[in-house]
């Protein structure tokens, strides 16, 4: 039995350090490649002297290295949030994005980006907790529809529908809106990883590592909480803290990295199951690590693959995310890791 | 055996939903390591009343005490209760991508602390229960491919694994097939050999053969209690079958079958 549990245990653990090895892969590899071209083949750059030295040092820790970093946290944030989502709402199709949650966080972000059009840390910080209550206003909703209705299904359309009416009032107010603050309001509705400045990434840093410190502390309740309502309670679940702790923490993760980033599409619902692809398990211990860093992963990966064509021309992450993202939740559709 | 001691005991207990009251007035009490079967037609609040009892759902009015920490169940913290009771639903719940392992070791969260931390005394327990039931050979199995009756088992060994002197069964048979039911009977009837057992079920041949002390819900919501010999004019009376005749004709059966 115990030789069982140890053979299953080593095939987890393989999935998830070939998951951190490939986030750690590409979190290189994004700091190597950019719009700008830097020779690191043919000359030895930190050995150079000259003007040429000195830009490169700047695009690589000044430009690359915090947008990595960003990639790295908001990724895995998204990510974080979508399978407590999905836990949450005992579905495979949950997400940030398709629940309308992210819209909430959105429309939070788009009221105190257009009051306040030049933000500062302060700016930050305030769009950063609007956004997380819009993010949290919206899931306590579903969570009164999934009261009401008693159907998932049913609580997922009520989600997009949602987010639809959420983002129309957000298009309204932007119309109402001067010039210079819709500008910046465009600039971060694009969603991007380079729009962080280095000095709130210590902030975001902070936000995402007790967040994950939290769910990683919630994990065995998590799967306690797979098993319905009713058998967590007779298992001594306390369902009330725990559906508020995961209502604060996905409200908090989405809304400080749509704060942050841009309203950032499908890693959050694609991580999870790409987590468990690599994974083969619904164990929260090793499935909540996993899936950060399968969102790390997935961020980074769009990230490079965004800054391809070269000559300062990007292409718009959520394209790319979508590119990436699609494929793989087709796949939990069609074959499904919930089907026998 | 001790079998006069009490365990769960209940004063003026009225049952339902704000806006449907289901059993009414009901008091009992139950002895330790027997089997008290709940029957009644369709829609006469089985389901409700365990679900009560249990401490799923709360009581309109009306007070349930578990005698061996001599308290309230609503005084009760979530894991203090889970280690006075267990619960084995009708439906076999999804769980992803679980084993049957890591389903029947989640029987051990009342017991570890907030690590989840894994003690020789848990390992031991939920092996115990793999072996009791039987399953041994399913525990590497992932949980959601197993046919409903494995299921069942699963969630019974998990509740043996949380180690708790009540278990509570919710018309643990309704979904599964004549040989699976008998199975699942018997099994029952052997837990109960130190545990005490409390069921709803469907299945009327279970509550004649099995149980120590039968509650039978009238469709007006009052509940006749009492050994199951003594109450088979009462069965007559709401379900039209003669308990007599029916385990008459269950004896012939099982000639023809042996």
């Amino acid at each position: 039995m115990y030789v069982i549990e140890i053979v299953n245990k080593k095939q987890k653990y393989r999935g998830f350090f070939l998951l951190v090895i490939l986030s750690f892969l590409l979190f290189i590899l994004n700091l190597l490649t950019g719009s700008a071209g830097i020779p690191f083949l043919s000359e030895n750059i930190f050995h150079t002297d000259g003007a040429r030295t000195i830009i490169w040092k700047t695009i690589i820790f000044e430009i690359r290295f915090p947008r990595a970093v960003s990639a790295f946290l908001a990724g895995g944030a998204l990510a974080l949030a979508g399978l407590l989502l999905q836990t949450f709402f005992r579905n495979p199709l949950a997400g940030p994005d398709i629940l309308g949650i992210a819209s909430g966080a959105g429309f939070g972000a788009a009221v105190v980006i257009l009051a306040i059009p030049f933000l500062g840390i302060a700016g930050i910080i305030s769009t950063a907790s609007a956004a997380a209550v819009g993010a949290a206003a919206v899931t306590l909703f579903l969570v009164m529809i999934v009261k009401k209705s008693g159907s998932i299904t049913l609580t997922l359309i009520a989600g997009l529908l949602t987010g639809y009416f959420i983002a129309s009032i957000t298009g309204i107010m932007v119309r109402f809106s001067e010039n210079q603050a819709v500008r910046s309001f465009i600039n971060w509705s694009a969603g991007s990883f380079k729009n962080i400045s280095p000095d709130t990434l210590p902030f975001l840093a902070l936000v995402v590592a007790s967040s994950f410190l939290v769910a990683v502390i919630i994990s065995r309740h998590c799967d306690l909480y797979l098993l319905g309502d009713d058998y967590a309670s007779s298992m001594g679940l306390n369902l009330k803290y725990f559906r508020y702790s995961v209502i604060i923490i996905t409200s908090i993760l989405t809304g400080v990295v749509t704060a942050f980033c841009g309203p950032i599409t499908f890693i959050g619902i694609a991580a999870p199951h790409f987590c468990r692809f690599f994974l083969k398990t619904d164990k929260h211990n090793i499935l909540i690590p996993g899936t950060f860093f399968a969102g790390t992963t997935l961020a980074l990966a769009a990230d490079i693959i965004s800054s391809l064509p070269g000559h300062g021309i990007t292409l718009p992450l959520n394209s790319v995310t979508a590119i990436i993202g699609t494929p793989i939740v087709i796949k939990v559709l069609l074959k499904g890791y919930y089907d026998k | 055996m001790i079998n006069n001691e009490k365990i769960l005991e209940a004063k003026n207990l009225t049952t339902g939903y704000k806006t449907k009251k289901i059993t009414n007035d009901f008091s009992f009490s139950i002895n330790t390591n027997s089997i008290t079967v709940i029957i009644g037609p369709n829609g006469s609040g089985k389901t409700t009343l365990l679900k009560t009892i249990s401490g799923i759902i709360k009581p309109i009015s009306g007070d349930i005490f578990y005698l061996l920490n001599n308290t309230n169940i609503e005084d009760m913290d979530a894991i203090t209760f889970a280690k006075a009771r267990s619960v084995v639903l009708s439906k076999p719940p999804e769980t992803g991508m679980l084993t049957v392992f890591e389903v029947i070791s989640l029987g051990r969260f009342p017991y570890t602390g907030w690590k989840g931390k894994f003690s020789d005394q848990d390992y031991f327990e939920t092996e115990r229960a793999l072996e009791e039931i039987g399953i041994t050979a399913l525990s590497n199995r992932i949980f959601r491919t197993l046919s409903d009756g494995e299921k069942q088992k699963v969630m019974i060994a998990r509740a043996l694994a949380q180690n708790t002197p009540l278990i509570f069964f919710d018309e643990p048979s309704a979904f599964l097939d004549l040989p699976s039911k008998i199975e699942l009977s018997k099994l029952i009837a052997d837990i109960s050999k130190n545990k005490t057992i409390i069921s709803t079920t469907h299945d009327i041949d279970f509550a004649l053969n099995y149980a120590n002390e039968l509650w039978v819900i009238d469709r007006d919501g009052t509940t006749h209690t009492g050994a199951p010999e003594k109450l088979y004019g009462t069965i007559e009376n709401i379900f039209k079958i003669m308990p007599h005749k029916f385990l008459e004709q269950k004896i012939k059966l099982q000639h023809t079958l042996c």
